[in-house]
């Protein structure tokens, strides 16, 4: 087996927290779209646009070995991969949630791939879903949104124009290599001590129950902000100079604070990119570039939304500047290793809380391909976070999953906490909107 | 503050604007939110503007997010900058 180079220290850690069950699946992205089976497009023509696709970034082509007591990219030597599945079924209604749940907990094996496209199509609809789960070490949301982007591309495209590149993209550097805010180990380490003292300050949320982890089933719940109601909240951040972000962090934290009634005090976790500090690396394209900002948030009962939200970008920019900018040039793989052992013995939710808001890097339409919604999913049997929130703007409304474990969590609680939290997004609409009779 | 520093600050804010908005003409009074400077934007540039000017913002974060102008960024850079002259 030809071996690449050896993984990042972000690389390494994302692929050492998720090998701990039988395989390495960590996030997937949703699409769903209409318009491909009108136009005769079918299961073999999505296959050769990803063989080309592939045939143009050597890192799709990757696995993941260690060799002696290091881990190195690969190229892969098992024969037949499948990269693209086909799955059928009677009709499409609800049902994409169900297979999100089911591809999170289907695995791959790192020692062969590291992605995999699951389309499926539904008879006599012209409704088609696409899930890329992903190995994190390959691909970031930025990176499945650029081959979404690539696959829609082609498949919109003329047929001559989907022969098999002879030309492929270098395997991307790691991010350390490249990153403006590298530091050495110590520096670090001393970042990492100010996480473990933020954590120090919350009573982390206790796991229900004690199981395997191959026994642990990620559940997603999802739903969905229409357009006229974004409007109106975007418009509501703008006049009180408030990011978007801040603003369903702040809805988020309180959604939990108001249904865990023994605790006032959150840790969230927010993921940010750090490609634009890496001044070589593609803002579009593959590669692993996340780190997460770490925030704490007390609560009581009588509340300032504006304020809250006003605190929570000032605590998001402080973790940055002190916590997740700072990537280290070099580290010892058996230290990684043996940080990244305690997520899986641990009897609690060691993170507390995780959040990410993004806008779609996808357009609405490719040709006649209409993106119908797209929703973010991540899996979560090693139970290192209590919940997480995706949101996900696409086409002027507003995707959320929230994701949990089973049989960890409570499936009421988490009910109760996504009810609460968009609840509390439709409330800000009404309580901002005048009243007919204003108007 | 100098013309050499403003067109420092000014660089470094540009570096940090969206490229759609990247033709946008940006002077003192030129109000962040216009030039799409973000929370993310204001993170990046916080990091560009330790790397051109040699100031040492982590404790100034709250300055930082109160900032709505051009002119803001450029007084709390200057207020950094002599202590900074002086250690050297």
């Amino acid at each position: 087996m030809k071996l690449i180079r050896p993984l990042g220290f972000g690389e390494l850690r994302m692929h050492l927290l998720h090998s701990m069950a039988a395989g390495t699946t960590q996030g997937a992205l949703l699409v769903r779209v209409k318009g491909i089976m009108n136009n005769d497009m079918n299961i073999d023509r999505i296959r050769r646009c990803v063989d080309k696709i592939k045939s143009e970034h050597a890192i799709l082509s990757a696995c993941i070995v260690k060799q002696q007591s290091d881990y190195y990219f690969a190229h892969t030597a098992a024969p037949d991969l499948q990269y693209v599945v086909h799955k059928q079924a009677a009709n499409s209604s609800n049902t994409w949630s169900d297979n999100l749940h089911a591809e999170l907990d289907h695995l791959l094996n790192s020692n062969e791939q590291l992605w995999q496209l699951v389309v499926y199509t539904y008879a006599n609809e012209n409704i088609t879903d696409f899930i890329l789960v992903m190995h994190h070490a390959v691909m970031d949301a930025v990176g499945s949104e650029y081959f979404f982007d690539s696959l829609f591309t082609q498949l919109s495209s003329a047929e001559n124009e989907l022969a098999i590149s002879q030309e492929t993209t270098e395997f991307p550097i790691a991010m350390e290599a490249d990153a403006l805010s590298a530091c050495d180990w110590q520096a670090f380490i001393q970042a990492q001590e100010k996480v473990r003292q933020l954590l120090g300050q919350v009573r982390l949320q206790p796991h229900l129950a004690t199981c395997a982890l191959t026994q642990r089933k990620t559940k997603i719940l999802d739903g969905f902000l229409e357009s006229s109601v974004v409007i109106q909240l975007e418009k509501f951040c703008n006049e009180q100079q408030i990011s978007i972000n801040s603003l369903f962090s702040t809805l988020f934290t309180r959604a939990v604070y108001e249904e865990t009634i023994t605790r006032n005090s959150f840790a969230l976790f927010s993921a940010v990119s750090l490609r634009p500090l890496c001044p070589n690396a593609p803002q579009k394209a593959f590669g692993c570039y996340l780190s997460v900002m770490p925030t704490l948030h007390e609560f009581q009962r009588d509340w300032d939304l504006v304020k809250e939200a006003k605190q929570h970008k000032l605590k998001q920019h402080q973790a940055f500047m002190d916590i997740a900018r700072w990537v280290p040039q070099s580290f010892d793989t058996a230290t990684v290793e043996k940080m990244t052992e305690t997520a899986a013995a641990a009897t609690s939710f060691g993170n507390d809380l995780g959040f990410t808001y993004a806008e779609t890097g996808l357009k609405k339409n490719y040709g006649a391909i209409t993106i119908v919604h797209q929703y973010v999913g991540a899996r979560r049997s090693l139970g290192n976070v209590a919940f997480i929130l995706h949101g996900l703007k696409s086409a002027g409304a507003l995707y959320f999953t929230l994701s949990y474990v089973e049989p960890l969590q409570d499936a009421d609680y988490a009910q109760r906490v996504f009810r609460q939290f968009l609840a509390l997004a439709q409330q800000i609409c009404t309580t901002n909107t005048p009243a007919f009779e204003d108007i | 503050m100098s013309i050499e520093s403003t067109s420092i600050i000014i660089n470094s804010i540009r570096a940090c604007v969206p490229k759609p908005l990247q033709h946008v003409d940006i002077n003192s009074t030129s109000l962040l939110q216009d030039l799409g400077i973000d929370s993310l934007g204001l993170m990046m540039l916080t990091l560009e503007l330790e790397k051109n000017t040699g100031v040492k913002l982590n404790a100034h974060v709250e300055s930082l997010v109160q900032a709505q102008t051009v002119r803001d960024i450029e007084k709390l850079v200057s207020s950094l900058q002599p202590a900074v002259e002086s250690a050297q």
